[in-house]
């Protein structure tokens, strides 16, 4: 009786994986092409890969090690900066047209929908740039970057706002 | 005297900067200030060696050798603080919660009217977190996000707080709210969201950076931001030869937020 119960079980297991692997296949390579670009650009290619690599793994903990950096020490330098990574990868508020994190399009819900994992930080943070007009501190920002091998490129910027069609 | 010790804590910085204290570059440090002591005490203004002492560097950690206050000459508010509440608005992105009522709305600072009942005086003030130096909002928080900076300024650690409202009942000052509903377009130097507790941070963002709070900014005539630690600060000279009040001073809270004019 148990091992019928068993072996139901697996197989109902299997073909749940398999579900799951073929939808990944299908995905994974539009989920790519969804991405918003990124505002600034690394010098080189390979300081740009090393850059995705570690971050689509760990961006997690960086960002929890600066949080408490900050919060207890009052460390706010460029490094692990949620604000940055902000800066960098959603665009900043044009007329009405604002990229929030309950659109598709936001650089952080493209990947967060697809693994169905929630994301707390934007219940208070914000989840966008400032607006031209309001943002402070710009300068401030400009020279850290310098430091991090980040550099502001004209042409990417231009582009960067829009979004493949899905 | 005080400029000569000035010139000793200069050279402990410069030393320090590599890490290592290089025994042979301190004794050389030592030996010309021991020469040029006495010229450079005549010739370095206080005010730029006070400068000097109060910018941080960005990627170092805030210490209790600081720490900040503010003084407010509630006399010189001509409008009794309403320039500072708008500030403060205007810089954390408060005061337009949709959906809650008077009673939850939130509060960083506000503007206080006190009568008194014989003669009929009419006093406003702003009042914030004053920032206590023994905060009853810290002892109280069950998950240590109430807490005090090193530097002196008392803030919520939103990150772990649990929305539990103790130190809402603990503070004496009605210094902090609740948020009660989601929020969208928070400013991005000032997180804020439903469920956890707020309060005047002292404007911590611009403190590291080397700048002043904005409510100070919006009425510079009247309030006094500076180290309460340094006796050469303009508020450590201020409180030295004219006193400051504290609200509830019966506390024995040792208020970082003190009062001229009530």
């Amino acid at each position: 009786m148990f091992s019928k119960f068993l072996s139901v079980t697996s197989s109902l297991l299997l073909l749940v994986f398999l579900v799951g692997v073929s939808g990944c296949g299908n995905e994974s390579p539009q989920i790519e092409s969804k991405i918003t670009k990124a505002l600034k650009k690394f010098d080189t290619e390979e300081q740009n890969t090393a850059h995705k690599a570690e971050m689509r793994k760990y961006h997690m903990d960086h960002l929890k090690h600066k949080r408490d950096l900050t919060m207890y020490g009052g460390i706010r330098t460029a490094e692990d900066s949620l604000k940055g990574c902000i800066d960098c990868h959603v665009p900043a508020p044009e007329g009405d047209k604002v990229v929030r994190h309950t659109d598709p399009e936001h650089f952080c819900t493209t990947c967060h929908a697809y693994a169905s994992v929630q994301i707390d930080c934007f219940q208070c943070h914000a989840d966008h740039p400032d607006k031209p007009e309001s943002a402070t501190a710009t300068a401030n920002n400009a020279s850290m970057d310098k430091n991090l091998g980040i550099v502001a490129d004209d042409s990417t910027s231009k582009t960067s706002t829009e979004v493949t069609a899905q | 005297m005080s400029g000569k010790n000035d010139m000793h804590q200069n050279t402990d910085q410069n030393a320090g900067d590599g890490g290592n204290i290089n025994s042979y570059r301190r004794q050389f440090m030592a030996s010309v200030v021991g020469i040029s002591g006495v010229a450079a005490v005549a010739t370095i203004a206080p005010g730029i060696i006070l400068q000097q002492a109060q910018a941080k560097p960005a990627d170092e950690t805030v210490t209790n050798k600081v720490r900040w206050g503010l003084l407010i000459d509630i006399n010189k508010l001509n409008d009794g603080g309403d320039a500072c509440v708008e500030a403060c608005k205007k810089e954390h992105g408060w005061g337009d919660e949709k959906l809650s009522n008077k009673e939850q709305d939130a509060q960083w600072i506000r503007k206080v009217k006190v009568t008194e009942k014989m003669t009929g005086h009419v006093t406003n003030l702003p009042v914030m977190c004053q920032h206590c130096d023994t905060a009853p909002c810290v002892d109280v928080c069950p998950t240590g996000a109430s807490m005090k900076r090193a530097d002196g300024i008392v803030l919520v650690n939103k990150h772990i707080c649990i929305g539990c409202r103790y130190c809402m009942m603990a503070c004496p000052y009605k210094a902090r709210s609740f948020v009660h509903e989601t929020l969208i377009d928070q400013r991005p130097h000032s997180p804020r969201g439903k469920g956890v507790v707020e309060a005047c941070n002292m404007c911590v963002h611009r403190v590291d950076a080397g700048q002043k709070p904005a409510c100070v900014e919006a009425a510079p005539e009247a309030i006094l931001f500076g180290d309460l630690n340094d006796k050469e600060s303009d508020i450590s000279k201020a409180l030295k030869q004219f006193g400051g009040t504290q609200i509830r001073a019966d506390l024995g809270l040792n208020t970082g937020v003190r009062y001229w004019g009530i």
